[in-house]
């Protein structure tokens, strides 16, 4: 019995082959990195030469190094300022109006009078200090294979997080108020699929351009 | 007299206890730095902070002994 409908046999040529859709290539260009070197006063330091870290591989290179912007600081700054300025105000309103008060300064024997304010200065001294050390130690560092973000609080607590950049899934960051638009400083909020699952670097200078930076090595696009 | 001995003895003691106890406290601040700098090692930043933690320190202990000595 002759068949009835016999399909033509296509002959696929190789120009008829199905071809993959073309890869769009990225139109934002690759954020240039200039190296510099890492001050006490820093906050904001690309490829910085000066600097390592404790699980640094020896193929692994900084390519950011981050704290909280200076300005971030100036609570902690005004408070020591005023603590550092109470004795001489004190011991000059003692000497000025001495009938307002129920006893002198004079009633104090110097000795005393002294060691408390040495022990004063260096408590205030401690205050300023341990402020600073916790600007100073809370450092968000990038580099060509992850994340890592340091947290030191409080003088006895330290927090280390690391996350390889291939789990980085999502990266962004917030700018708002008055200071931070006009020091252009932000919060950034890097989401990963590894075991933390948000690091967080808080009031960051330049949040734009540090964004970008990450975003240039989570996408495959690691020429920098 | 001895009201007035007594209340400057008090003072003393107390002095020296708060700065004992903050001596301590210095202590903790040097260890929790060179933690720190082994973290993060920043070059002559990192000895910056121990030095001036270790500074603390020397000062406390000095404090101390001279409000035990000569109050």
């Amino acid at each position: 019995m002759p068949d009835l409908f016999i399909p033509k046999e296509e002959k696929i040529t190789p120009a008829q082959e199905p071809t993959p859709p073309p890869v769009a290539e990225p139109t934002r260009p690759i954020t240039h990195l200039s190296t510099s070197r890492v001050l006490p006063f820093s906050t904001y330091t690309e490829k910085p030469t000066n600097i390592s870290f404790t699980t640094q591989e020896s193929d692994e290179e900084i390519l950011l190094f981050m704290r909280p912007h200076f300005i971030t600081n100036i609570t902690w700054i005004l408070t020591t300022l005023v603590l550092f300025l109470i004795p001489p105000v004190v011991i000059t309103l003692f000497g000025l109006a001495s009938n307002l008060f129920p006893f002198s300064l004079s009633d104090i024997p110097t000795n005393y009078l002294l060691v408390f304010l040495l022990f004063y200065y260096l408590i205030s001294f401690t205050f300023m200090f341990s402020h600073y050390l916790t600007w100073f130690y809370n450092i968000g560092i990038v580099t060509q294979k992850r994340i890592i973000d340091i947290d030191y609080r409080d003088i006895i607590y330290h927090n280390v997080a690391m996350t390889k950049l291939n789990l980085v899934e999502d990266v962004n960051y917030t700018q708002g108020g008055f200071a931070a638009s006009l020091f252009n400083f932000g919060d950034i909020f890097v989401q990963t699929a590894g075991e933390t699952k948000h690091f967080d670097f808080y009031s960051v200078p330049k949040p734009a351009r540090t964004t970008s930076i990450i975003e240039d090595h989570i996408g495959g696009r690691r020429h920098v | 007299m001895f009201d007035t001995f007594s209340l400057w003895t008090f003072v003393k003691f107390s002095l020296a206890i708060l700065i004992g106890g903050y001596s301590i406290f210095t202590i903790v601040l040097i260890t929790q730095v060179r933690t720190m700098n082994r973290i993060i090692q920043q070059s002559f930043a990192s000895l910056l902070m121990v030095f001036i933690a270790l500074f603390l320190f020397v000062t406390s202990v000095v404090l101390l002994i001279a409000t035990l000595v000569f109050l």
